[in-house]
């Protein structure tokens, strides 16, 4: 029995569409506009029980009507309603002197008039609120735009304003005055326009959402807006669907997306084109924000370029250091993990001179050193992370690289002496600190290791290894047999890696199994065709078996691609006149 | 019995809805099957889908916790479950319900209890009554129509002293803390002091009945391994003991239990050394309640708390490492302009971030609180001749001290210092 739901984005089975645009077209016929609006009427209930309904028409001198006609529609709708709150945008022209239109807008405003105070009186929660989006001509004064915010702001409707060139309001008046502006700087195609506008702002804001509430489905589909054109009566699932003319069968089928909708390019699209928005709107904090929360999420999808274009926004809309520092630390690590290792270094370099805490930079780029194989420059930064005893750092993860890199320059008792230090003990640093045992010789020790290592139940992908050097080690140690058994596993856990064979049928010589020695080098020789040391040994033990002929066949081979393997040459010689001696007689 | 329980909060993303999980677990309890659900700003659902829901479920009870701000919201949707299966019986309870006017019933059609208090053991009696068929008779703790004109309300229910007798949500698996990215615990519930603006004391008594230090040890240690560690206290007075917030704070740091947690207290309920235990245990933030820190005003609060002790407790926290959040509010009775200034000025100077819960808010006046009872006494203007009757002055309101006007221009004070843009996070 499930008791708690989780308050997810969706409940009770079927997402909502919370935005629909719809696009209206002048001279269309009455009954078609009828059937339109009746289509358009029969989505209503399924709508989010708080939406927002955009009408979008070409022609200014048609967009009162048209509005009005889609307000009509929604307002019998909610009549019957318990739980509704509708929010109409209509997209209104404004020539640049609003006085004549005063006396329309007024016209149009009066339709809420219901769903205002009387509702409240009538405890109801059904509302619509007008929000005009007003499209001034370009020629229109400052002064004209900001009365026409007053007038629909003392009907309470808040006004939002579209601007084909830039917006000639001051963002801290749009932010004093709680204004919304549009900015869209295509002036062809005037409704395209401002449903591609309509949708970036819709995504750009779904996406803010997201990142605020640290969602994990930031690339999830909207499934929130849909865009209806009347012409044909087409429904559209989202966005992306229209940009490509891809309408829905009917309305019913918004559950089923097509497979191959690309959220992820849209989304980023979208965010990557609000650049003029959010300076319009003083919101280029938020679009920072969303832009950082895309470059983490993209990376973790290992888009990491993509995330780059992201990281890099989030840097440009940075006011103050820290944010800079957080962006090009998200930057450098996507170059980290592109390889693009000069890129990484230069990217955290810079990062690291906007940062108080140098600690998390100095340690990536130790890792970026690490990544170059240049050890020596990686222990360095590593060690000045140390040295910050930053929080921020994760401080066994840097312990463990710095071991690393002492391993890698086989200085193994200093990166013992780091290992000792991590307090959370994992699979990997059991594994190379017994790495570091062995290298110093001491076998029995590095065994433990292994077996810890084993313990704390590894990731699949390390486990065949681990085996492989428990069974060096007791190969080490002379115990043939139990190697045999711990390489068998090693060969389980990876049928793929030459290592795995090489050992097993090293041990299978020592312990005289000669067939079976030589089945492993042929398969180690399956895996590695020019491995000359496998055909050799495959040689001495046929010669265990007293196969000389074939031994020396063998023995040929791998000195026709090594000729320097002297121990196989040597072999040819005595056997040739083991066999010699053997005719003679 | 299938009783289906809803938080509703229009206005804010959904949150852990603990007091329903109090109730569900206690439903459960008694072999009910339940289902709880906490609906929020963001949350997606057409009323279609929602009808379609309740007729799929088909719940005997749906039970809805209903604040002031919400209650219309939650009428609507009760009118919805109605249209959807018209046998359910709706009953609500929460802040709002339980000194609501037994006449508000006129104006909630769809409504058929109120709970009056602790629902815990009277949505028990809600179902015996619906099981033995006499919902027309009085229900104990419940006030309802009374067929024959006129409302009952049925004979109240005393919560037991043994806060522990509560089964928890938590280890009854009625809320999960892996479905919540932060999860609201609550250990105590009443306080001892009697500020005039709060309906605490009155819904809860003023002695504090509190879970033993075993079982919220038992069930932080619960939550934090099951979910994000992210934990948010809603009791009025962490701190109110300090014997038994020490003890529950050690039984955190012996556990080595990974924790952030959210506290809220009052200032003189803190020392140092708690605050460093506090600290190591993984309390990050501590929230108090400040309201104002002008003299004419806080004098008249009957809260008992000098703002200068506040002040040190601010600090001791900054100094170990914490955050801290002031709670305050205006409009507040017997504050002038200036009082109101005085306020953002001693927090703008304590070094607390002007941002989420300590963005000051009107003083809301809520069934409950002794400000409610008598509006005029603390020199409260309503805007309004007549309210609905379920809802109380809330912010609805001037004083004889402030007008609307100065209102506004205080909370367009605040707004400019605010980081945030004046959002509050919580209540
Ligand atoms: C914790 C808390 C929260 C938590 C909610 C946790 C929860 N309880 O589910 C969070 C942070 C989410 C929260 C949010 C808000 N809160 Co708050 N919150 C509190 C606080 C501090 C403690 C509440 C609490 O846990 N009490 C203990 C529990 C046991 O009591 P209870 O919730 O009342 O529940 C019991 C009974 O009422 C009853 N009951 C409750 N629901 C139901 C439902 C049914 C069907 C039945 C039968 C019975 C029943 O049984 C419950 C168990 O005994 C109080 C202040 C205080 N000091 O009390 C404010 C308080 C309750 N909040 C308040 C407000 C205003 C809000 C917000 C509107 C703030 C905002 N800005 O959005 C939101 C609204 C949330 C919503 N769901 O709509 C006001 C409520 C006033 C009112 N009458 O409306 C209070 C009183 C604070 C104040 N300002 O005075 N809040």
């Amino acid at each position: 029995m499930t008791t708690f739901d989780k308050a997810a984005n969706v409940l009770f089975g079927a997402a909502s569409p919370e935005t629909v645009i719809v696009r209206l077209y002048s001279g269309t016929e009455p009954e078609e506009r009828r059937d339109f609006l009746a289509q358009l009427s029969s989505i209503l209930p399924y709508l989010n029980w708080r939406a927002h309904i955009y009408v979008v028409h070409d022609n200014p001198a048609d967009q009162i009507d048209g509005s009005s006609e889609v307000i009509q529609i929604v307002a019998q709708y909610l009549a019957g309603q318990k739980l509704s709150t509708v929010y109409v945008h209509p997209c209104i022209h404004m020539q640049s002197s609003e006085q004549s239109e005063t006396h329309e807008w007024e016209r149009l405003l009066n339709l809420m008039q219901p769903f205002q105070r009387e509702a409240y009186d009538q405890q109801s929660e059904v509302r619509m609120l007008i929000l005009p989006i007003i499209e001034p001509e370009s020629t229109t004064s400052i002064e004209t735009i900001l009365t026409a915010a007053e007038f629909f702001r003392s009907r309470l409707a808040k006004p939002s304003f579209y601007f084909h060139e830039k917006s000639p309001l001051d963002p801290v008046t749009v932010l004093q005055r709680d204004l919304r502006v549009y900015v869209y700087p295509s002036p062809d195609m005037i409704a395209e326009g401002t449903i591609t506008q309509l949708c970036m702002n819709h995504i750009f804001e779904g996406i803010l959402e997201r990142v605020e509430e640290d969602r994990p489905d930031l690339f999830g589909h909207c499934r929130r807006h849909i865009i209806i054109d009347e012409k044909d009566t087409a429904f559209f699932a989202c966005f992306s669907q229209w940009e490509k003319a891809r309408p829905l069968e009917s309305f019913q089928q918004l559950e089923e997306l097509p497979e191959d909708v690309d959220c992820v390019s849209c989304i980023s699209r979208s965010c990557l084109s609000m650049e003029e928005n959010l300076e319009a709107n003083a919101k280029t904090e938020e679009g920072r924000q969303v832009h950082l929360g895309l470059g983490i999420a993209l990376s973790q999808k290992h888009l990491h370029k993509d995330a780059i274009t992201h990281a890099r926004k989030a840097f440009e809309l940075s006011t103050n250091d820290a944010d800079r520092a957080v962006a090009l630390l998200h930057k450098g690590l996507c170059h980290l993990s592109l390889r693009e290792l000069a890129l990484a270094d230069e990217t955290l370099r810079e990062g690291s001179t906007f940062a108080i805490d140098q600690g998390l930079f100095s340690y990536h780029r130790g890792t970026v050193q690490f990544a170059r194989n240049n050890y020596m420059a990686a222990i360095k930064r590593f060690e000045e992370a140390l040295a910050t005893e930053s929080t921020q750092v994760p401080k066994d993860d840097l312990l463990f690289n710095l071991a690393l890199s002492y391993i890698n320059l086989e200085e193994f008792s200093r990166a013992r002496s780091h290992f000792a230090l991590i307090e959370q003990m994992s699979a990997p640093v059991h594994f190379y600190h017994g790495i570091c045992d062995l290298g110093e010789g001491m076998v029995a020790l590095a065994l433990n290791r292994f077996n810890e290592a084993l313990n704390m139940g590894p990731a699949p992908d390390d486990l065949s290894r681990i085996h492989f050097y428990r069974g060096t080690c007791l190969k080490e140690l002379n115990r043939y047999d139990e190697a045999i058994v711990e390489l068998g596993r090693a060969v389980e856990a990876d049928s793929q890696d030459y290592m795995n064979y090489n050992l097993l049928g090293f041990c299978f010589y020592q312990v005289k199994k000669h067939e079976e020695a030589i089945e492993v080098f042929h398969k180690a020789i399956e895996i590695n065709p020019g491995s000359a040391i496998d055909y050799a040994s495959i040689g001495s033990n046929l010669r265990e078996l007293g196969r000389l002929e074939d031994a020396i066949a063998m023995y040929k081979m791998a000195i026709s691609i090594d000729p320097t393997l002297d121990f196989a040459m040597e072999n040819i010689a005595r056997l040739n006149e083991i066999i010699e001696k053997r005719s003679a007689e | 019995m299938r009783v289906l329980l809803i938080d509703f909060n229009p206005f804010m993303v959904a949150a852990t809805p603990i007091s329903l999980g109090y109730l569900g677990a206690s439903l459960k309890g008694h072999g009910h099957e339940i289902k709880v659900l906490s609906i929020g700003s963001t949350t997606n659902f057409s009323p279609t889908a929602f009808k379609g829901f309740i007729r799929e479920y088909s719940p005997d009870i749906v039970g809805f916790g209903t604040y002031q701000r919400s209650i219309f919201h939650i009428n609507a949707m009760a009118s919805l479950v109605k249209e959807a299966t018209p046998e359910t019986f709706i009953v609500l309870g929460g802040p709002q319900i339980t000194f609501l006017p037994d006449d508000s019933l006129s104006v909630l059609p769809a409504v058929d209890f109120l709970c009056r208090g602790e629902g815990e053991l009277i949505t028990l009696a809600v179902v015996d009554a619906i099981l033995s068929g006499q919902t027309e008779l009085p229900v104990p703790g419940i006030t309802s129509r009374n067929p024959e004109g006129g409302y009952f309300t049925g004979s109240p229910v005393p919560p037991p002293k043994n806060l522990d007798e509560y089964p928890s949500p938590w280890l009854e698996g009625v809320l999960d803390p892996a479905d919540m990215d932060e999860s609201i615990m609550l250990t105590s519930r009443g306080c001892p002091h009697v500020c005039a603006f709060c309906y605490t004391p009155a819904a809860f008594g003023r002695k504090i009945r509190a879970h033993s230090v075993e079982r919220v040890i038992e069930e932080i240690a619960f939550v934090a391994n099951r979910g994000s560690g992210r934990l948010w206290f809603a009791d009025p007075n962490f701190s109110f003991s300090e014997t038994r917030v020490v003890e529950i704070l050690e039984g955190i740091a012996r556990r080595d239990l990974k924790v952030d947690m959210w506290i809220e207290t009052r200032a003189d309920m803190l020392n140092k050394d708690l605050i460093s235990l506090m600290k190591r245990a993984g309390v990050n933030v501590i929230a108090m309640g400040l309201e104002s820190a002008s003299e004419n005003v806080y004098t008249h609060l009957k809260k008992n708390l000098d703002p200068d002790r506040i002040r040190q407790a601010v600090e001791m926290a900054f100094d170990s490492g914490l955050d801290v959040e002031l709670f305050s509010q205006y409009a507040l009775p017997h504050e002038r302009f200036e009082d109101a200034m005085q306020t953002l000025n001693f927090v703008k100077a304590s070094g607390v971030k002007i941002r989420g819960n300590s963005n000051a808010q009107q003083m809301q006046i809520y069934y409950g609180s002794e400000i409610a009872a008598d509006p005029a006494k603390f020199g409260i203007k309503p805007l309004r001749d007549s309210f609905q009757p379920c809802m109380a002055i809330g912010t609805e309101f001037e004083t004889e001290w402030m007008s609307k006007d100065e209102i506004d221009r205080i909370k367009a004070a605040w707004k400019i210092e605010s980081l945030d843009g004046g959002k509050r996070v919580v209540a």
